[in-house]
């Protein structure tokens, strides 16, 4: 999925800003669908904190799909 | 502000908060930011800020999706295919700053307003913000912000 990441120009700070932006969401959409398939897979919150370096609580709370639609 | 304008005003605000954050979750993002503000206003029953622009809701959406794409194509990436879409919201609700700044300045320029808050003073509020999401849209949309700012003001005076 990446080639290469080449660093966009400095004398286009906005085009940089956009992109953070971009892969910011491409971030958090790859961290819901992967949370989705391990859990799929039986893995624990505690296996999901582990393999994204926080604890199982922090990535429960984040990242389970109950949380994602607010009540 | 007189009362009925104010009920009013809470009204539109509170369609324009759903719709977003609808337009939001459906594109992936968690929360709505401007330029789903943006879209919100094109949705809304009040025509001004459709008349305004000539824009259409699906060429906003079609935007965002490709100024998200072209970002990322800028530095190499290529998006695989994921479900990107959230499931709609209920309760609270939540924005991000730019949806909180857009809104604050609407108000403002629909202070004097005899109508109240229109969609026109949303888009205008979305044009005035020179960075950001919102901002790549209008020009993906081969819109100069500048030119938005005057057809907002134009329709507003009418």
């Amino acid at each position: 999925m990446v080639d290469s990441i080449q660093i966009p120009s400095p004398n286009d700070p906005a085009a940089a800003f956009a992109s953070v932006v971009a892969l910011r969401r491409l971030a958090a959409n790859l961290e819901r669908e992967a949370v989705d398939r391990a859990l799929e897979s039986r893995w624990t919150w505690a296996d999901i904190g582990q393999a994204l370096g926080m604890t199982a609580q922090a990535a429960h709370k984040r990242l389970s799909p109950a949380r994602r639609a607010p009540r | 502000m007189p009362l009925r304008t104010a009920r009013h005003d809470v009204a539109v605000i509170a369609a324009l908060l759903t719709t977003a954050e609808n337009e939001a979750r459906t594109l992936g993002d968690p929360e709505p930011g401007a330029e789903h503000l943006l879209l919100a206003s094109l949705l809304l029953g009040d025509p001004s800020a459709r008349d305004a622009s000539g824009l259409t809701a699906d060429r906003v959406r079609e935007a965002i999706v490709a100024v998200h794409a072209e970002s990322l194509a800028a530095v190499g990436v290529t998006p695989p295919e994921l479900d990107s879409s959230l499931p709609p919201a209920h309760g609270v609700y939540r924005s991000d700053v730019s949806t909180q700044e857009v809104f604050q300045q609407a108000r403002r320029l629909a202070r004097r307003s005899a109508a109240g808050l229109r969609s026109a003073h949303v888009l205008l509020a979305v044009a005035e913000r020179e960075h950001g999401t919102a901002a790549r849209v209008l020009r993906q949309l081969g819109l100069e912000r500048a030119s938005v700012i005057e057809a907002a003001h134009r329709m507003l005076a009418q």
